[in-house]
């Protein structure tokens, strides 16, 4: 019952209040109020009341008759098909976002969303709340200059965009003429991708960029990968396993099929990617490695699923129902469901049918446990192997089929044939050099620790353990190890480092249960389960069929996120879990929905006719022309861009001061970075690289391997420094708020003077709809359109749908197509550029390039009078109404595929070839027959003579039929320049310098969990621009603190303790501060469903779901109408002090609404941490601090906390703590091991209760 | 208000399907969307995931229009009234904030909002902040369309009709009782057995948890 005070208080409310009543109406939207606006004179408000007319009040009845835009979901997950949005407006102002709902499809068939078969895409929380985003108050209304210190929201003027361009235009063409197209660093921002079709702010950053002289592109030539998947773009190839993706050094192709993203593998030590040859397994890549598609196989004959963290019903929406209806029929089938990870995620929850906890960043740990399992359970202590029923390895499979399991001799294989040469040295024309696998120093060795059975285990000669590649291994090599674990540390057992202390223990699950958190017994059943047996190791019928393995893309965002999944494709290698269907690591990468249902025939149901045809010729498109020179510049890891920006401008670094005006300790807050020596962060090859070279002629500096020749340019002695130089952000937040270790990215953007037009000063450009932290931290601010304040084009699972203008946009705001025309014209203002003339043109008078809603109202009037059409005699707003057509269910109500075992891919093929030579042929034809995974077919080809030094060809001539796939180059094979070896990649062995480089180790043609090409082009990545440093430091140092390598070949566990005491500056004496076994709690910093990164942080209605107010439950948080409301603008030099209403500035304002963001901790450390559910808690480590509201949850496993990512970076001006609670501010600069790539959910943070600092007046 | 469905069940009601919700929220906000609730405290529908010794219960629920609806006999304005379709409404304009309906309300569905959530008031509401709760999209229902919420569903664990009909079509749910153990977090106010009409599928299938208990992190 309540109190009776809270009644007495009620009454007397009820008899004090009697304001604002309106007549018969609702208020509706967010622009009614704005927080304080206190619109003194002179002063202007820079943004305000959002899109449309604000407070246009709704008449009751209007809410039930309103103008309906069908649409698909403005806001696109990135992968899968879009969800279905019908906008209701009234007003000019969005009222309701619907879905679809139709009861029948478009030939009238009842349906209903609750069939199993039900195929329509129904929009998640994101896309039924934009109307509090289109509407928000603290949209953005006019261009802004910064003309304090960036970050600073009072030096804001207000510009016109014409002077703002044309200071951009100036600046670029500065930057191009003396530093080149590669200090210009073009990022990629959600707001590009997830936009329209046509109204896409990246194209006015091409036109700004690319224009001129093309930039450095995100996902392009010069950029490596993504923030999202670089460690798993790494690591697939690394095992060439056909279930994960082609083999490490067969290109993929460079179609659409996977993006220019490949690359980001495919790098050799030039930094110039090769060229494509084949797309083998490639081809079948991207259909296959989704969940999507592989859903019908999970729902039909998958035994069972093993998840390495997903939580793919959040990430990807309209992914959501065919997963949880697969995983239904899945489990009706008596499938398990294995959930490994330390947080129990939304997707677990629903369809999980057990939770293995696993600590995060052990992953690699688990599954070397596993092998050691499967290791005791195939070759007794003395060697010997157990009794075939008995063991758990199929030994024969994995000589044939796996490199570096064991340890193996050098040979030379025979490319044609497969024919293993051990008796001569050189390798022939037509053979291929195979590195040995040195004694103790195979994946097993390093399992088995000083465990010795494995040096006792034979390679057999004949007998029905014997095959073509262990009789050949036998007489260069008796034993399949040649030694126990043969690892060191230089350092011996004094070495700091765990992981080296771990090399000759045996990696049992009672190891990695004290590193995992995992009981050794659930290690034992999983090692069980993927060699197809029961707990008791029994042959098990249900888990023989096939592992639906999937992983999320936390597993590689850590340190060691390429090793995580290297690790877990070899499991995947040595358990022969290949090549039927359902079968492989599956996991959100390109995920295509499959069920997408039937729509109808016949073009007349659609908007489309030759007019739409043309709209495709209307988007500008810059840069094309400029691609030539791409190749010129080195190409970087994504997240280069940053490293580039303390490159160029070090010297203006070395005094930086953080939020409250402190100054920064330099030498000990970047560990791996000293501005006065090393300008470059931990040794990063791509910023070495990023100097100006002429490469028009001049003497040859240094040769590269290519045959180009590159002339380094030198000012006063020294190289000229290209770095980064000036960033247009078209509706993105990587600047700040999405890349690691937001403090220093803001410190840095401080410290640095604001742009002048000259090509010496840094400048940050954005164009997006809010003052985001990037934003904020820009020179130059663009308000840009939301995707339903401008006409496009957007499709829902194949369907396209034009939506006009549907809400008008606040204040001076632009769509893409103005401000590129705007950027075009600025750019002819600042200099000629050949060509631009005619682009200009193109937009002016009928020009070809418009603004999409003026050809796209052609396409709709001539469908209203085309009497074919199904919109014929339609008004054009009934037109907009009913462009969604419901389409039918295609699914069989069973929603199984029927499905063959064997997958039709090549990777089914190969298993198929692979059963014949293992199984049916007889034990000496097996013995006396190589297999190859790859060959030629049959024919005569001409390559290069890999011993020709002039480029001269030989000719092979492939007759032989042997044991293999056959087929797989043949079709797509180029005409002319091909090199066998090139196929699977290498290199031979070459002089830079003087300095002799080894040769690059060649694929063995085998599924490989020993990779020596991984570790020689990490050593040697970029090196071909290294010409101008010393040769003892060119490529990459794959030496840590104590001297041992930072790569290895095979996928080791490295403890998370190392990474950390390396990213914090332990191990290199930077700091004592070691913080590892201070009961701390290792961090995870997924996405979660209320934003997709930063995006959707500033929307109310998301926002209370994942904000709480200090104390508070679940939905206490409501700062709406205050939370990134932007105050009023200054006119210039004003003093009065404002600041942005944020996270911070909302508490010094009322305090009772005020809300943090959440973070999970287990029940189970809740004790420990002396934190309860609701506190208010200081989330710190030596990288940043950050305040969050405590969740405490039996969902997060013990001494693991987990901060999603995304909330927008908040620094308190008083004490400098993040109230924000954005998870980068705990994020070290630390790259990622093997790939220099993002390693941001790696944090070790102390969680302990808090308050709020008190305001300070000045 | 018109309560003219063109069926005539005898009491509508919703099914949850609690192995099935994915706790997306897509109910919550669509139900604020088609009503007009503003951000803030008030929720019609609310979603949340309880925890218990380990388990994990995810629950979807706005007012269940009981057959004997507490708060319509604790409302001594008489503002709570049921129709013949077994919807429970609150006639705002009647309201005069009494907090007897939150009170009786076994599941706390009678809300009241702040001021910033509810800014204007409408002539005739005798305070700024009546009660409100569901009214099970009767709007929408009038034109053919399921409730919001359920139309929002994405992994299809709600849905909506005559009762009867949804206990035949649903032959593994239970309708909601106060003294099923299983429940105990729906029943936040009291356990008084309203009849509420809402079915649930439950889960059975718990997730196993398996962790180490030697292990200290």
């Amino acid at each position: 019952m309540k109190s009776s005070k809270v009644i007495t208080d009620l009454v007397k409310k009820v008899m004090v209040s009697r304001r604002s009543f309106i007549k018969g109406a609702l208020a509706i939207g967010a622009a009614n109020t704005v927080y304080g606006c206190s619109r003194g004179e002179g002063l202007e408000i820079i943004g305000g009341e959002g899109g449309s007319l604000p407070g246009n009040p709704i008449e009751e009845v209007d809410l039930s008759n309103p103008q309906i835009y069908t649409a698909a979901c403005p806001h696109n997950c990135g992968v899968g098909t879009r969800c279905v949005s019908k906008i209701h407006v009234v007003n000019k102002r969005i009222v309701r976002i619907g879905t679809d709902d139709d009861k029948l499809d478009y030939d009238d068939t009842p349906r209903d969303k609750n069939w199993l078969n039900d195929s329509r895409a129904l929009n998640c929380a994101k896309g039924k709340s934009l109307k509090y985003k289109a509407h928000h108050p603290g949209r953005l209304k006019y261009p802004l200059k910064q003309t304090k210190t960036r970050g600073d929201v009072t030096g804001f003027i207000r510009v016109s965009s014409q002077e703002a361009l044309k200071h951009i235009a100036t600046k670029s063409k500065a930057i191009s003429d003396k530093y080149g197209a590669g200090a210009i660093y073009n990022t990629y921002a959600t707001a590009i991708g997830y936009a329209g079709t046509y109204n896409n702010m990246g194209v006015v950053r091409d036109a700004l960029t690319n224009v001129r002289a093309g930039a450095r592109n995100y996902f392009t030539a010069n950029t490596h990968s993504d923030y999202s998947y670089h460690q798993y773009l790494y690591a697939y190839p690394l095992t060439g396993h056909p279930g994960v993706g082609y083999p490490y050094g067969i290109v993929a192709p460079s179609s659409a099929q996977v993006g220019g993203q490949t690359q980001a593998i495919n790098v050799d030590f030039n930094g110039n990617w090769q060229a494509d040859y084949t797309a083998s397994l490639g081809a079948d890549y991207h259909f296959n490695h989704n969940i999507g598609y592989q859903l019908p196989h999970v729902a039909g004959v998958v035994g069972n699923v093993v998840s390495f963290g997903t939580n793919a019903t959040s990430t990807n929406n309209s992914l959501a129902w065919p997963y949880i209806r697969a995983m239904e029929k899945l489990k009706a089938r008596d499938g398990k469901v294995y959930f490994i990870g330390p947080e129990l995620t939304d997707t677990a929850v629903t369809c999980a049918t057990e939770w293995i906890q696993l600590r995060n960043y052990t992953d690699a740990a688990l599954i070397m446990a596993m092998f050691h399992e499967m290791i005791v359970n195939t070759f007794n202590e003395n060697g010997t192997l157990k009794p075939k029923a008995e063991r758990w390895l199929d030994v024969n499979y994995i000589d044939t089929m796996v490199y570096g399991f064991f340890d193996s001799p050098e040979y030379n294989l025979a490319e044609a044939t497969g024919i293993i040469n051990v008796t001569t040295g050189d390798a022939l024309t037509g053979e291929r050099k195979i590195n040995a696998v040195p004694a103790g120093k195979s994946l097993s060795a390093y399992v088995m620790g000083s465990d010795d059975r494995l040096t006792k285990a034979d390679y057999e000669t004949s007998g029905e353990n014997a095959t073509y590649t262990s009789k050949v291994f036998q007489s260069q090599q008796a034993k399949r190890n040649g030694a126990t674990c043969s690892y060191t540390a230089i350092k011996g057992a004094d070495t700091e480092y765990l992981y080296k202390s771990a090399f000759n223990t045996a990696k049992t699950p009672e190891w990695a249960e004290k590193i995992c958190g995992t009981p050794a017994s659930k290690i034992r059943e999983l090692a069980a389960l993927y060699c197809g047996r029961d707990v008791q190791g029994a042959i098990n019928e249900q888990n023989e069929k096939p592992i639906f393995t999937e992983w999320a893309g936390g597993v590689q965002k850590q340190n060691n996120g390429v090793v995580n999944m290297f690790a877990i494709a070899s499991l995947l290698c040595v358990t022969k879990r290949f090549g039927r269907n359902g079968e492989g690591l599956f996991g959100l990468w390109g995920s295509t929905i499959r069920n997408r249902g039937v729509l109808p025939t016949g073009n007349d149901m659609f908007l489309t006719n030759t007019d739409k045809t043309d709209l495709n010729a209307k988007a500008p498109v810059f840069g094309v022309a400029y691609a030539s020179d791409l190749k010129k510049i080195p190409t970087l890891s994504i997240k280069d861009w940053f490293n580039g920006i303390k490159f160029a401008f070090a010297d203006k670094l070395k005094e930086m001061k953080d939020i409250t005006g402190n100054a920064i300790d330099i030498n000990a807050y970047i560990p791996d970075w000293d501005p006065t020596i090393d300008k470059y962060v931990h040794d990063d090859p791509g910023t070495k690289a990023n100097v100006v070279f002429d490469y028009n002629g001049g003497t040859d500096n240094y040769p590269a391997l290519d045959g180009d020749t590159y002339k380094v340019v030198e000012d006063t002695g020294k190289v000229r420094v290209a770095g980064t130089r000036l960033i247009i952000n078209p509706g993105g937040n990587i600047a700040v708020n999405q890349h690691m270790n937001s403090n220093d990215n803001s410190a840095v953007l401080r410290a640095l003077p604001l742009s002048d037009e000259t090509a010496e000063t840094f400048c940050l450009a954005t164009f997006d709809p809010f003052l985001s932290p990037t934003a904020k931290y820009s020179d130059f601010v663009f308000p840009a359109t939301m995707s339903l304040e401008a006409g496009d084009w957007t499709a829902v699972g194949g369907e396209t749908i034009y939506h006009p203008p549907i809400v008008k946009a606040p204040g001076e705001t632009k769509d893409a197509w103005r401000y590129t025309y705007e950027a075009l014209k600025a750019q002819k203002e600042v200099g000629a550029i050949t060509g631009i003339d005619n682009e200009i043109k193109k937009f002016e008078n009928g020009g070809i390039y418009k603004s999409a809603e003026v050809d796209s109202l052609k396409v709709v009037d001539y469908a209203i009078k085309n009497p074919n059409s199904r919109f014929f005699g339609k008004t054009r707003e009934e037109v907009y109404a009913d462009q969604y057509i419901p389409r039918k269910n295609a699914d069989n109500e069973d929603i199984t595929l029927p499905t063959d075992e064997t997958s039709k891919a090549l990777g089914g093929k190969l298993r198929e070839k692979l059963r014949d030579y293992l199984e049916d042929s007889t034990d000496q034809d097996r013995v006396d027959k190589p297999f190859i995974m790859f060959r030629l077919q049959s024919g005569s080809y001409t390559v290069q003579d890999p011993d020709s030094t002039t480029g001269g060809t030989i000719t092979i001539d492939i007759t032989e039929e042997v044991h293999g796939l056959t087929s797989v180059f043949a079709t797509t094979r180029p005409a002319s320049g091909n090199d066998v070896a090139d196929i699977i990649g290498g290199h031979a062995k070459a002089t830079i310098n003087g300095k002799v480089r080894e040769a690059r180790p060649r694929s063995t043609g085998r599924f490989q969990v020993y990779n020596d090409m991984m570790v020689w082009d990490f050593e040697n990545r970029n090196s071909k621009w290294h010409g101008h440093l010393d040769a003892e430091k060119r490529g990459q140092k794959n030496k840590d603190t104590e001297g041992d390598p930072i790569v290895y070949s095979i996928p080791m566990y490295f403890n998370f303790e190392d990474s950390f005491n390396e990213a914090y500056g332990v191990f290199n004496g930077k700091t004592e501060n070691n913080v590892i076994g201070k009961n701390g709690v290792t961090l995870s910093t997924t996405h979660d469903r209320y934003r997709v990164h930063s995006t959707h942080a500033e929307n109310p209605l998301l926002r209370e779901l994942t904000h709480r107010t200090e104390g508070g439950k679940w939905l206490s948080g409501n700062d709406w109408k205050e939370y990134a409301i932007m105050p009023d603008r200054h006119p210039e030099g004003g003093t009065a002090p404002i600041q942005p209403m944020l996270s911070s500035a909302v508490y010094n304002a009322n305090k009772e609404t005020a809300s943090w963001h959440e973070i999970w901790i287990s029940s189970e450390d809740s004790e420990r941490l002396q934190v309860v559910d609701g506190d208010l808690v200081l989330v710190s480590n030596p990288i940043g601090e950050v305040r969050c509201v405590a969740r405490v949850s039996d969902r997060c496993m013990k001494g693991t906390a987990n901060l999603h990512q995304g909330s927008w970076y908040d620094p308190n001006p008083i004490d400098g703590v993040d109230d924000g609670g954005c998870a980068n501010t705990l994020m070290a600069s630390k790259p990622s091991r093997i790939d220099n790539g993002n390693a941001q959910q790696s944090a070790y943070v102390f969680i302990k209760t808090t308050t709020p600092p008190t305001k300070q007046t000045k | 208000m018109s309560k003219s469905i063109k069926v005539t069940p005898t009491q509508l009601g919703f099914y949850f399907d609690q192995t099935r919700c994915m706790s997306c929220n897509a109910c919550t906000v669509a139900c604020k969307d088609w009503n007009q609730v503003e951000p803030g405290k008030v929720h019609w529908r609310e979603q949340f995931t309880y925890e218990k010794n380990n388990k994990f219960f995810p629950l979807s629920i706005g007012c269940n229009h009981c057959v004997k609806p507490a708060c319509r006999d604790a409302c001594s304005q008489g503002a709570i009234t049921k129709s013949d379709d077994g919807i429970v409404t609150i006639n705002r304009k009647q309201c005069i904030g009494l907090l007897a309906c939150a009170d009786a309300c076994p599941f706390a569905k009678p809300k009241f909002a702040d001021d910033k959530q509810e800014p204007n008031s409408i002539i005739g509401w005798q305070i700024e902040h009546p009660a409100q709760k569901c009214t099970m999209c009767v709007d929408r229902l009038e034109k053919g369309l399921d409730p919001a919420c359920v139309s929002s569903c994405v992994g299809r664990a709600l849905d909506f009709g005559d009762m009867e009909v949804l206990k035949a079509k649903y032959t593994d749910s239970v309708q909601v009782s106060p003294t099923d153990p299983d429940f105990e977090f729906i029943f936040k106010n009291n356990k008084t057995d309203t009849k509420p009409s809402l079915l649930i599928k439950k889960k059975t299938a718990h997730i196993t948890i398996s962790k180490s208990s030697t292990y200290n992190p």
